[in-house]
């Protein structure tokens, strides 16, 4: 059996299975959950490569899936990354389920997830543009509320991604050529700025965030959130396989300078807004552009550590705005107050909900003992010593948020004159949902290398870019 | 050299009457013009079977935004007044101009036919300031494919691809599909 059957193909049918069984809410969502987490211990007991393999690994896939004379290749890279994900959409998932909340995620969470795997996987990889649009395509499905006043978010986002996909295209048709013969320095100075442009769109680089805060704005946290937290890391991954794939545009200086520049104007601009921002669905996606801003300053290091430095940003990704979405959600589900005020004596109407949401804000800045601070502590060493002044920028990018969380700190633990102080219910599997995550986060604070070996082995495949 | 001249001419007027026309029968009739447009350019290179998948993608995306719209748009939209006319046109001469100093250019690094480049350009920058200019669903849509044909027909011609002629075809129908679902011409589940 090949490996893009297992987490590509199957997940795709698996999903028109519960479009049909859509209408039994539970045993599709459950059904999705295991799905999910089959498809994630698979990779972890899995291999595709044999020579490799661990002792637990007993399963062995082909790596190869030809189709159309094209190849989706899930190599250990993918399979790891797609184990990741799995987990990831597995959790979503299951929170859906405890917190009683019915979404287009369940059946359709599957396909996306499909889609985003595929475009990684695509062989000749500048395929990988348009799997991305389908992936997008999906998504909007997924996240958009026809019901919605305003779906500017959703359209934007549509408009800026299918902006992207020829120009990304006709790069890789450029640097296809380059993989046989030398390109000329005018055609490698093309295609990267069409590459560049290409990736601008897709993740969001100042001034083409806009989509970002919109879509956390406009629809609810429990689909916009995901998609907010997924498909910024898919980017990030595939534009590592590219420069890990073209050795013109690895060894082209320029390149990494630029994603410096732009990992830092993400920092800069979404660190100054989310200063003033009050509104707390929006203010989460500054936060996560600040998070892709971070992981394209680590891989602007062109350094192997560099590119580790991103994908330990991703874990740090995934779990803190995890928490951060489902812990938002109670507290707009319970008052539905989407400004930032809502925080206010959070601690003491529900301590769960305030404990989980502190610990996730100060992993997202990297304080001590969280999951963030040795990541963002080697980051900053980095970029001190590769250049002082982007270093520098991107400490008083986190300083701006470090006085927002501070700020945020007193909210939660300040005490209102009301009396009656209105107490968040939240029923027990919900508690001990947040428990488990409040668990999760402090362990990943105290033995970070357990969490984050995890996902170094994505990037390990990447030979070029870690060796 | 007269057809192709002939087509450029098509191209022009079939950009310039979409960025005018209040009317979305007349919009969307302009757009399958467009598509069709785009299968003439593609089957000049492409076998007629292949290129013949794009025309059927388009017009059935076409298709489906029309089934929706009947049900779906307000009747008697109001037109606009004569000076955002004049603008318009002006913006999408603008663009003309650019793509006719710029195609030759162009033409150096991407080794296609001068008329394939020229038709796809100018549906390109047709497409991108439709978008900018109308920001519903609908034309957000409209927008997307004209300047989906563009690329496709510059990228056709340096990329003879089945996989990829189907995938275009794929995303091309699912616009429309997503399209439609955003007007509310159809619910998927029933989450809210």
């Amino acid at each position: 059996m090949t490996s893009a059957f297992v987490w590509i193909i199957m997940p795709l049918i698996l999903s028109m299975i519960l479009i049909i069984l859509s209408r039994y809410l539970r045993l599709s969502n459950w059904l999705q959950i295991t799905t999910s987490f089959v498809l994630a211990i698979l990779a972890l007991v899995s291999t595709t490569d044999p020579v490799n393999r661990s002792p637990f690994q007993v399963i062995e896939f082909d790596p190869v899936f030809n189709f159309l004379g094209r190849s989706l290749v899930v190599d250990s890279n993918l399979r790891n990354l797609a184990g990741i994900f799995y987990f990831f959409l597995g959790f979503w998932t299951l929170a859906l389920q405890v917190f009683n909340v019915r979404s287009r995620i369940v059946p359709l969470g599957l396909t996306f997830f499909a889609f985003v795997i595929s475009s990684l996987a695509v062989e000749p990889f500048l395929y990988s543009a348009l799997l991305v649009e389908i992936a997008v395509i999906v998504s909007v499905i997924m996240v958009a509320d026809t019901n919605a006043t305003s779906k500017k978010g959703v359209l934007r986002y549509l408009v800026f991604f299918s902006f992207g996909v020829p120009l990304v295209l006709l790069a890789g048709w450029y640097l296809a050529g380059g993989e046989i013969t030398p390109v000329n320095e005018g055609q490698l100075i093309q295609a990267t700025l069409l590459l560049g442009l290409g990736f601008v769109f897709w993740l969001g680089v100042f001034p083409f965030q806009s989509w970002i805060p919109l879509i956390g704005e406009e629809n609810r946290p429990t689909e916009s959130m995901l998609l907010l937290i997924v498909m910024p890391v898919m980017i990030v991954m595939l534009l590592l396989k590219y420069l890990n794939g073209f050795v013109w545009l690895r060894e082209f200086q320029l390149v990494f300078q630029a994603l410096t520049v732009f990992g830092l104007s993400m920092v800069l601009t979404g660190s100054l807004w989310a200063f003033f921002e009050q509104n707390t669905n929006r203010f989460l996606s500054y936060l996560m552009i600040i998070s892709t801003g971070m992981m394209l300053l680590s891989i602007g290091l062109n350094q192997p550590s560099g590119t580790y430095l991103a994908v330990n940003l991703v874990f740090v990704r995934l779990c803190a705005f995890f928490v951060l979405t489902w812990t938002v959600f109670i507290i707009q589900r319970e008052d539905s107050d989407n400004s930032i005020n809502s925080f206010q004596a959070l601690f003491f109407r529900s301590p769960y909900v305030g404990i989980s949401t502190l610990i996730a804000f100060f992993t997202v800045v990297g304080m001590p003992l969280t999951a963030g601070f040795p990541v963002m502590q080697s980051l900053y060493a980095h970029l001190s010593a590769a250049n002082r002044w982007v270093n520098f920028s991107a400490i008083l990018s986190s300083g701006f948020i470090s006085i927002i969380f501070i700020r945020l700190s007193f909210m939660i633990f300040s005490q209102t004159r009301e009396t009656n102080l209105k107490q968040i219910s939240i029923t027990t599997m919900e508690k001990l949902f947040c428990l488990f995550f409040i668990l999760l986060m402090i362990a990943s604070g105290l033995f970070p290398n357990v969490f984050m070996t995890g996902f170094e082995s994505t990037v390990n495949g990447f030979e070029f870019l870690v060796k | 050299m007269i057809i192709n001249t002939l087509l450029i001419l098509i191209a022009i007027v079939a950009s310039g009457a979409i960025i005018l026309v209040e009317d979305w029968r007349y919009r969307l009739a302009l757009v399958a013009i467009i598509e069709l447009l785009g299968f003439i350019m593609i089957v000049q290179i492409w076998p007629i079977a292949l290129a013949s998948v794009k025309l059927i993608s388009g017009w059935m995306g076409v298709a489906l935004l029309a089934a929706t719209f009947t049900f779906t748009s307000p009747r008697g939209e109001p037109s606009s007044p004569i000076s955002s006319r004049i603008f318009r046109l002006m913006l999408v001469a603008f663009g003309w101009l650019l793509v006719l100093v710029s195609a030759e250019r162009f033409n150096e690094w991407l080794p296609i036919s001068y008329t394939n480049l020229f038709i796809g350009l100018v549906f390109l920058i047709t497409g991108m300031i439709y978008l900018a200019l109308r920001m519903n669903t609908i034309d957000t849509v409209l927008g997307l494919l004209i300047f989906f044909e563009g690329f496709d027909v510059i990228y056709s011609s340096l990329e003879g691809s089945a996989l990829i002629t189907a995938i275009f075809g794929i995303i091309i129908i699912s616009i429309c599909l997503l399209g439609s679902y955003l007007e509310g011409g159809f619910r998927f589940g029933d989450s809210e």
